[in-house]
């Protein structure tokens, strides 16, 4: 069963280091600009997990009633497709990898101009490779908070 | 597209024109118009070709009576086509308006429609030409093609490694050599130097380090020709008195031909080198043009995206502009305090003209924005 997106929620979109200029705040635009876009739900997966299955992105947080007042559809889109062959497999027992993703979700109709605006809205989590650095401090028993506060639970 | 060139050659029949100034007018505007494809597309000028687009092919369709028109035809009805020839009319408007060149155009671009118009006036100072492109018209005169020579007063070098063949020693007329390859052609001056220095190298691959002039194919080189074994070639090796953040943007833009396909996303497809070469092209332009005009911290990066293109978000106070590099040219957004002002297809000199929106808060070249999603 499919939880619906609620307008509530928070999305991460992860970002290719190269779409992320070394000397600018936020990612290009053109990180937010896909027809169909990939993002993951922050209720079912946190950004702990996202660090964890790809250090060397930057990360980006924004809320499905931002996407909803763009004027951009959302829809749960789990992975393994549930209906699929493999999607009786439970995917929640199973380890978080970026093939199963219960948390995985698409925006759909992301134009120049959305993802513009979108890009405006979204709050930095991480900058490429300030994941690794996280991971490095807590393996040393030190801390590093996320830039945008604490993050979601998985 | 139909293009007329209407000519006044005053001393000359009417409704005539000799073959040796027609065959070089015909040889002048396909150079002319391959310049003009190129800077249009950011393509550097010592390159044959017009990296992933086929090249614009015109026609002879009309020779009128009367006053002697010649008249041609486009092949096709690409914008790159329809930009080779339109784009030194654009900027010699402008001249003739400002006194100033646009900063799209480049200067060997200039020069080579100059070479165009000198082969149909020849010394005529009275001579002029009346070009219309799809019904428009506009004057090109004597004076125009005085200005359209003399550009550039000072010549921008790039400092490139060329390895081709020297195919061609020309001891009597310019006194001049090429070296080319597949992909590039550049020719050196002899100046005094005897035939004797450079025959030995004849039909060898040989290794110029050069200096190449930005908009032409001329070149003068650094240290003497080596042959060589090594792989066919031309490198831009650097950019002659560029800032660091010139040289650090070109150096990530060229790591972007290393990612492979499906670098973010199992659909997202790897970067053509041409695509690259486009982007290292404009980025020098902007840095030649523009260098005292861009603020601090506001530079603009070109990143990849998922479609193999390359973008750049550029913002400077509350003005904002995409560019994109596309299939045959670039595709825009630019807003201002959140409002679309423009989103869709541009042209260089487009491109140009939103840059300069940018950067000064001029009115914007284009109000109307038409498609956004």
């Amino acid at each position: 069963m499919v939880e619906p997106i609620g307008d509530d929620e928070t999305f991460i979109r992860h970002v290719h280091p190269t779409q992320w200029p070394p000397d600018q705040a936020k990612p290009n635009s053109g990180a937010f600009r896909d027809s169909e876009l990939s993002v993951d739900r922050e209720r079912l997966r946190s950004v702990e997990i996202c660090c964890m299955l790809r250090p060397d992105h930057g990360f980006m947080r924004f809320g499905v009633a931002d996407v909803l007042a763009i004027g951009l559809v959302v829809e749960a889109d789990p992975l393994p497709d549930p209906a699929g062959a493999q999607g009786g497999l439970l995917p929640d027992i199973l380890p978080p990898s970026l093939e199963n993703n219960p948390a995985h979700a698409i925006i759909r109709g992301m134009q120049k101009s959305e993802a513009k605006k979108l890009k405006d809205r979204a709050e930095v989590i991480f900058r490429p490779g300030e994941c690794d650095a996280q991971h490095h401090a807590a393996q040393q028993g030190g801390e590093a908070e996320p830039a945008g506060g604490g993050a979601g639970t998985a | 597209m139909e293009i007329r060139f209407r000519l006044t050659l005053p001393g000359e029949p009417s409704g005539t024109i000799d073959l040796g100034r027609l065959e070089g007018f015909a040889k002048a505007f396909r150079a002319a118009t391959l310049k003009s494809a190129q800077a249009s597309l950011s393509i550097p000028s010592f390159r044959h070709s017009l990296g992933d687009e086929p090249r614009p092919d015109y026609r002879l369709v009309d020779l009128t009576d009367g006053s002697t028109t010649l008249v041609l035809a486009s092949s096709d009805d690409r914008p790159v086509t329809r930009e080779a020839v339109s784009r030194h009319l654009e900027a010699v408007e402008e001249y003739d308006r400002t006194g100033a060149w646009p900063p799209y155009v480049y200067p060997g671009e200039l020069q080579a429609w100059a070479e165009v118009y000198q082969t149909l006036f020849r010394r005529s100072s009275g001579a002029e030409a009346v070009v219309s492109v799809d019904g428009r018209d506009r004057r090109v005169t004597h004076s125009s093609v005085e200005a359209l020579a003399r550009e550039p007063i000072r010549p921008l070098y790039r400092e490139v490694v060329l390895i081709g063949t020297l195919h061609l020693i020309d001891s009597e007329g310019k006194r001049r050599f090429q070296i080319g390859n597949k992909d590039a052609d550049l020719s050196f001056d002899l100046g005094d130097d005897p035939v004797e220095v450079i025959d030995p190298f004849r039909w060898k691959r040989v290794r110029a380090h050069a200096l190449w002039e930005v908009g032409s194919r001329r070149g003068i080189l650094r240290e003497p020709l080596e042959q060589t074994e090594e792989p066919m070639g031309i490198e831009v090796l650097r950019e002659l008195d560029a800032p660091d953040w010139v040289v650090g943007l070109l150096e990530r833009t060229e790591s972007f031909k290393e990612l492979p396909a499906g670098w973010n996303d199992p659909g997202s497809l790897k970067v053509s080198a041409a695509r690259v070469e486009a982007a290292k092209e404009l980025i020098r332009r902007l840095h030649e043009r523009y260098a005292d005009a861009i603020p601090e911290g506001a530079i603009p990066s070109f990143v990849p995206n998922s479609s193999g293109g390359l973008e750049f978000d550029w913002e400077v106070r509350d003005r904002f502009l995409n560019v994109e590099l596309v299939e045959g040219g670039y595709d825009i957004l630019a807003t201002e305090r959140d409002r679309d002002l423009y989103s869709g297809p541009a042209n260089q000199r487009e491109v140009f003209a939103w840059i300069q929106w940018l950067l000064t808060g001029e009115s914007p070249p284009r109000a109307a924005g038409p498609v956004s999603g």
